[in-house]
């Protein structure tokens, strides 16, 4: 019964989703150096996501709920984005917000943020669904290079159109288009770097430069690290 | 090892590698600093361009969410820290409190250090092979799933060997070991015992695979044993 609620509710609503987002649209910029976890500053005096992931590595139920109304929108868009599907993308996002909850003794500060961690935990799910399920599929068929090319547009244009975050929005426009291409085919769209240079008809090794580039303009624009 | 690796940060941190490559990156991401720094700082990155994704979930996931953690127990903190592995932000109570714990483990297993010393040489001796067997001209690659655990291998036929990795395998009590076995129609070969932590296991070289057609992993009393006492909780297939 809970099943069919939940099968009613796939389509969630756009407007308005940002609205939990807005004390990240200032971002510090960094001055010294270190790494800044990525939802510090908050301006709400709303405790950040590190403090919580503490919390509930001892076992505190209250702050994971928090935890979830906190981050569950940016894993859900996330694995949605990669699996398109909204039932499996529902059930992957449950498996990372359960994995959270049973990990979370083993998040470490040191090497990084904890909402870095949870979309480090997020993306390799989502990932790992798609080429599970791309696995099976290809020993039934060898249609890969078309569906490839099928898929290629659509994820383009719903980043395009979807990418409410002006900041991010704005950084991304700051790649060059190849760099820009191969990010949102490879972080966006879950695909290896060999498709991503089959997709954009590319030499191997220019997509992973240029995912190692762009990311480091990104990360340059975006005043994470440095 | 190719000149370019230090580029694959970009890559990995967008798991868009092939599951060989990604085996070599880690691998030499344990050695290179510098890489690992800039995949820390690419991984604030593209937690951002999650951020940026978000969508509202269907709101019944929350209650389903909180309803299901209620029944899975937490994984304890690593206690034994490696070397160069500091803890965040551990308070002199916490550093005591870890002394102990660790004093009374040693006591009661007087064999840990050993054994971790033991392991340590272990993986740099079955470094070598690993490396070799990934990189094998004819190597194949395999992954499979069962439940929430999945394993890869990579096979050479040539060298008769296999890379057997994993993750997502539950914990285990501290009497009980994950094993690796070489499965065919004449029953199940010991491959060793496998090093477990974090939900991952360590690549292990399985060898003298004439007749086996598949990889699979269960788990054992302490010590391993000589044939499979339960039931797999992971098989891999190798690669025709």
């Amino acid at each position: 019964m809970e099943d069919e609620q939940r099968r009613d509710s796939h389509e969630p609503p756009l407007a308005g989703a940002w609205d939990q987002w807005g004390a990240n649209r200032e971002v510090p910029m960094g001055r010294t150096g270190r790494l800044r976890p990525v939802m510090s500053g908050d301006s709400e005096g709303r405790i950040t996501a590190d403090e919580l992931l503490g919390r509930v590595a001892r076992g505190d139920t209250e702050a994971f709920a928090q935890l979830y109304d906190q981050l569950s929108g940016a894993i859900y868009g996330l694995v949605r984005r990669i699996l398109r599907d909204p039932a499996q993308s529902e059930e992957v996002t449950q498996e990372v917000l359960v994995d959270v909850w049973r990990r979370a003794a083993k998040y470490d500060a040191d090497r990084g943020s904890a909402t870095a961690w949870i979309m480090t935990i997020a993306h390799r799910r989502a990932v790992d669904r798609v080429r599970w399920e791309e696995s099976s599929a290809a020993r039934e068929e060898r249609t890969a290079r078309q569906t490839f090319a099928a898929a290629a547009d659509p994820v383009a244009e719903e980043v395009e159109t979807r990418l409410e975050h002006e900041q991010v929005r704005r950084c991304l426009g700051s790649l060059t288009d190849l760099q820009r291409e191969s990010v949102r085919l490879a972080y966006y769209g879950g695909y290896t770097y060999p498709q991503v240079a089959e997709l954009l008809s590319i030499p191997l090794g220019t997509v992973k430069t240029r995912l190692r580039d762009g990311l480091i303009r990104l990360r340059d624009c975006l005043g994470v690290a440095r | 090892m190719r000149p370019d690796i230090h580029h694959l940060t970009g890559a990995y941190v967008a798991d868009a590698l092939p599951p060989q490559e990604e085996l070599l990156f880690e691998r030499h991401l344990e050695e290179c600093s510098l890489c690992a720094a800039e995949v820390r700082e690419l991984r604030e990155t593209t937690a951002r361009l999650a951020l940026a994704a978000a969508q509202q979930p269907p709101p019944a996931l929350r209650q389903q969410v909180l309803a299901e953690i209620g029944s899975v127990r937490q994984q304890p903190p690593p206690v034994l820290s490696l070397p160069g592995q500091r803890r965040a932000r551990a308070t002199w109570l916490v550093r005591v409190a870890a002394v102990v714990v660790a004093l009374a483990i040693i006591a009661a297993l007087g064999t840990v250090i050993l054994r971790q010393q033991d392991r340590i040489d272990r993986l740099q001796a079955s470094n070598t092979e690993v490396t070799e067997v990934i990189s094998a001209p004819d190597a194949q690659t395999a992954v499979a799933k069962t439940g929430g655990a999945s394993g890869l291998v990579v096979y050479s036929r040539e060298r008769n060997a296999a890379v057997f990795s994993s993750s997502g395998l539950a914990d285990l009590p501290s009497d009980r070991i994950y094993q690796l076995w070489a499965i065919g129609p004449s029953g199940a070969t010991s491959e060793g015992l496998l090093d477990y932590s974090n939900g991952r296991t360590e690549p292990a070289v399985a060898q003298s695979l004439a007749g086996a057609q598949s990889l699979g992993v269960t788990a054992e009393p302490a010590g391993g044993s000589a044939a499979p006492t339960s039931d797999p909780v992971l098989v891999v297939p190798l690669p025709a």
